[in-house]
């Protein structure tokens, strides 16, 4: 029992270690991810807000990549002996936060005065650009 | 030349100093065209603020400031030689002053200074510009004393100064372009200076535009020249030493030594100066074709020259490659005759002459200065100037001597007929223009100056007394109002009877030495080489005479002789003109008396002025042409006299003359001809051109076609604009994906 605790224990330590050593495919799969599905919100959402929100995963999934790139330099550094040089995806991540942080004030904004004008914030009636 | 020596004798001792006479006058003759300049200038700007009177006593005294040191200079060109610079064996001459200011314009290989140019033919020019101009800006002080734009005639009158003097004393035919297009604004200025009136402001602009077509010709003429002989130059540039001015080397002639260059020995040889001008050329061609006078038609073929008779490397020199090595001389010729049609345009020459005429509409001193004496006179002075050119095509000069007896004949003609005081004289002056052409035209461009000079002194005391007869008579300028004005005005009546004695050419007048000699120029070339066309011209130019003595004093007779038929009032106030006035018409008329005996006392004058001469002996049939040329002049004196003074007789209205009196007073229909046809065609052209060009080119295909396109353009582009933002979205990211693609695989 013991032993086979102790196995449990340590291969779930090893597991869990396992599952989270870093891996940069794994961090490339989500964010490719959370992109796709982003632009198929963007692309399919009739909702604006949900559009916004789509857009968000889209910036969230961009963010991620510049954070996993930054994190996998350390192991570069590790193996190579060469200087760290993964702050600026880290710079970038923070970048991206604020400018998130502005564009959903504005579009959110925009929204609003839409909603108030028009009553609605459907897509298919926001047509006022066609010829 | 004894009288030159002693003009010469009055200068300075420390002037005639050999190595610095001829320096220091070379150096300030920029103070010539630059007096007019500031009398200008001051004029300009201080119109409001300064006097009347002092307005016209700068115009006046920079006009005589100018007169005064042209006067020095001129004789400087006639004094002694100059040892030149220290140690030179090189010994001047001093025939010429040249000096360059500055480089002007270089362009590639192109390359024209500013630099002024005085030697006789410059001097003379200058002398007769700068005496009668400041007599003339006398003059106007009286006669404009009631304008209103006292100090804008003044600075107009100063700026033409400037501009004929940058004309004669530029040493390079771009200067001399400048000038000429100086003087055709002031021209036109002064033609339409009383601009109120629609009808003088129209005369104006006719001057400027016939000047125009003229004044193509003239650029076109400069281009060819460029092309032909790279250069624009009249002379070699002057040696300069340290800050001193002296003239270049002249092209030295000698025959070749042993073994010299290229040529053989014994050969001739023409060495040219460092940056040969295009009188070098000239020179040179001629010495080495053996061209002695104008008898050489050069077919200019320099290569030849070069193997037959002497050595000059011209072909090197001249690299055209717009005109190759045969087809110089045509090129030449082409040259010439295009710089004559710019004559022709300035000179009021068949065809372009017709706005002389108009030019009267400005005032009085005006028609003497620049319509008389000076401005018109412009073509025969370039075409002077230019001799040595024009004397390689004897078709080019046939057609300047056609050109200028027909000129001749067609403006006496119309004179005859003219009710108006000055158009009378402006017909007189385009005809007398035509003498002087037909003198360059025989190759007699000596004469052709002469006629200039004796033409400026009686031209304007003639345009002047007009002047003060208009000014008396209360602004009548119709003859048929005048009449027995002799007793009322009687200097200018005499000083008129002596300029129109010299006009008609009577005997020891100026008129008669100068007009007299261009008749037997004509003759003896005729004798010379038999051919028609001269004997025609010396006809036409026989009754052109007779023409001329019959019109002037018709006019005499109009205006002085008879009883007066003005008005009561006019009557009352008719005057003769404050002294202001009279002296230039008195010292003019001294000079229209006696002027010719100087250049008529057997100086050699194309020696003299440095010009080619004659190839023929100018007084081959002299006693002929003399007795011939009197009884044309005191014929149509007599006639004159018996019909307008001893008869009485006056013109009658148009209504009730001949046909052939017609013919006269309308000007043979020639401005109706330019009007309906030239003007009338040139009318129908640019509503052709309206149509074709305007309207369907550039307002249907290019305006409202580029507007069509872009619609169409748009209409199909439009259709992208859906309106559904998640379209959009799509785009921005196919696009960013295909950048990506691009960026990862490009």
């Amino acid at each position: 029992m013991d032993a086979a605790l102790t196995l449990a224990a340590s291969d779930l330590v090893q597991w869990l270690g396992n599952l989270l050593t870093f891996r940069l495919a794994s961090c490339l799969a989500l964010s490719g991810a959370l992109f796709a599905i982003g632009a198929w919100g963007v692309l399919a959402r009739r909702n604006i807000l949900l559009v916004l929100i789509s857009v968000e995963l889209m910036l969230n999934a961009v963010m991620l990549a510049f954070v996993a790139f930054a994190r996998a330099h350390v192991n570069l550094a590790k193996e190579t002996g060469l200087p760290y040089a993964g702050e600026s995806g880290q710079i970038f991540a923070l970048t991206i936060i604020a400018l998130a942080a502005a564009e959903a004030a504005v579009g959110l904004a925009i929204v609003i005065a839409y909603f108030r004008n028009r009553q609605t914030v459907d897509t298919r009636d926001i047509s006022l650009m066609r010829h | 030349m004894d009288g030159l020596q002693f003009l010469v004798s009055w200068l300075p001792e420390w002037l005639r100093e050999p190595g610095r006479f001829y320096a220091f006058y070379a150096e300030t003759l920029y103070l010539i065209p630059l007096l007019p300049f500031a009398g200008f200038l001051i004029n300009a700007f201080g119109r409001k603020s300064i006097s009347r009177g002092a307005s016209g006593a700068v115009a006046t005294l920079a006009a005589f400031g100018a007169f005064f040191w042209a006067f020095l200079s001129f004789c400087a060109t006639l004094g002694p030689a100059d040892t030149g610079p220290s140690g030179s064996e090189v010994e001047f001459p001093a025939r010429a002053l040249h000096a360059i200011y500055a480089d002007w314009i270089s362009v590639g290989g192109f390359s024209c200074s500013f630099g002024f140019y005085l030697d006789q033919l410059s001097g003379v020019m200058t002398l007769v510009i700068t005496g009668v101009g400041t007599l003339i800006h006398l003059y106007s002080m009286g006669y404009m004393a009631h304008d209103k734009a006292f100090a804008r005639y003044f600075c107009y009158l100063n700026l033409f100064l400037f501009s004929m003097l940058l004309l004669v004393l530029g040493d390079n035919l771009v200067l001399l372009f400048v000038g000429w297009e100086g003087v055709g604004l002031c021209s036109y200025l002064l033609i339409g200076f009383w601009y109120e009136d629609a009808a003088k402001a129209a005369a104006g602009m006719k001057a400027f535009i016939f000047n125009r077509v003229g004044d193509l010709g003239f650029l076109l003429g400069i281009f060819v020249l460029v092309a032909v002989f790279g250069t624009v130059n009249f002379v070699s540039t002057p040696v300069k030493v340290g800050t001193r001015n002296y003239p270049s080397e002249p092209n030295r002639v000698e025959r070749a030594e042993a073994d010299e260059g290229e040529a053989a020995p014994g050969q001739m040889q023409v060495i040219l100066p460092d940056h040969p001008g295009l009188l070098n050329y000239a020179h040179a061609v001629r010495v080495l074709s053996g061209g002695k006078g104008l008898s050489a038609n050069l077919p200019l073929d320099y290569d030849a020259a070069k193997t037959g008779r002497g050595n000059l490397n011209l072909s090197d020199k001249l690299g055209s490659s717009v005109f190759p090595n045969g087809t110089v001389g045509f090129a030449l010729a082409l040259a010439c005759l295009l710089l004559f049609v710019g004559a022709c345009g300035k000179s009021a020459q068949l065809p372009l002459y017709a706005w002389l005429p108009d030019a009267m509409a400005g005032p009085t001193p005006v028609s003497a200065l620049i319509h008389a004496a000076t401005m018109v006179t412009a073509g025969v002075y370039m075409v002077a100037r230019l001799s040595s050119l024009f004397a390689f095509s004897e078709t080019v000069l046939s057609v300047i001597a056609i050109v200028g007896g027909l000129t001749a004949i067609f403006a006496a003609l119309c004179g005859l007929t003219q009710t108006d005081i000055k158009k009378v004289l402006a017909y007189s002056t385009v005809s007398q223009l035509g003498y002087m052409f037909l003198a360059a035209g025989v190759g007699a461009f000596g004469l052709a100056i002469f006629h200039v000079v004796t033409h400026a002194f009686f031209k304007a005391l003639l345009f002047l007394g007009a002047g003060s007869v208009i000014h008396g008579m209360s602004e009548e300028q119709d003859l048929r109002k005048m009449g027995g004005l002799r007793h009322k005005m009687p200097i200018t009546f005499w000083t008129m009877l002596i300029g129109s004695a010299a006009l008609a050419g009577v005997p020891f007048t100026a008129g008669w030495y100068s007009k007299d000699q261009i008749l037997g120029a004509l003759l003896a070339r005729y004798e010379h080489d038999h051919q028609t066309v001269f004997l025609i011209l010396y006809v036409l130019a026989l009754v052109g005479a007779f023409c001329t003595a019959f019109y002037t004093f018709r006019l005499m007779g109009l205006a002085f002789f008879g009883t007066s038929r003005a008005s009561e009032e006019t009557q009352h106030h008719i005057h003769e003109s404050p002294p202001v006035m009279t002296v230039p018409l008195v010292i003019l008329a001294i000079f229209s008396a006696i002027g010719g005996v100087w250049f008529g006392s057997g100086v050699n004058l194309p020696e003299f002025l440095g010009l080619p001469e004659p190839s023929f002996d100018l007084h081959h049939g002299h006693t002929l042409n003399l007795i011939l040329a009197g009884v044309a002049a005191f014929g149509g004196i007599g006639l004159a006299l018996l019909l307008y003074v001893q008869q009485g007789k006056q013109p009658k209205p148009e209504t009730e003359q001949g046909p052939l009196y017609r013919l006269s007073k309308e000007r043979f229909y020639v401005e109706r001809f330019y009007d309906r046809v030239v003007c009338g065609g040139f009318a129908l052209f640019a509503e052709v051109l309206h149509l074709l060009v305007d309207v369907i080119l550039i307002d249907t295909l290019l305006v409202y076609g580029a507007g069509g396109l872009v619609r169409w353009i748009a209409g199909l582009m439009r259709k992208l604009q859906s309106g559904v933002v998640n379209a959009y979205a799509a785009g921005i990211l196919i696009g960013a994906l295909v950048v990506l693609y691009k960026l990862l695989h490009g």
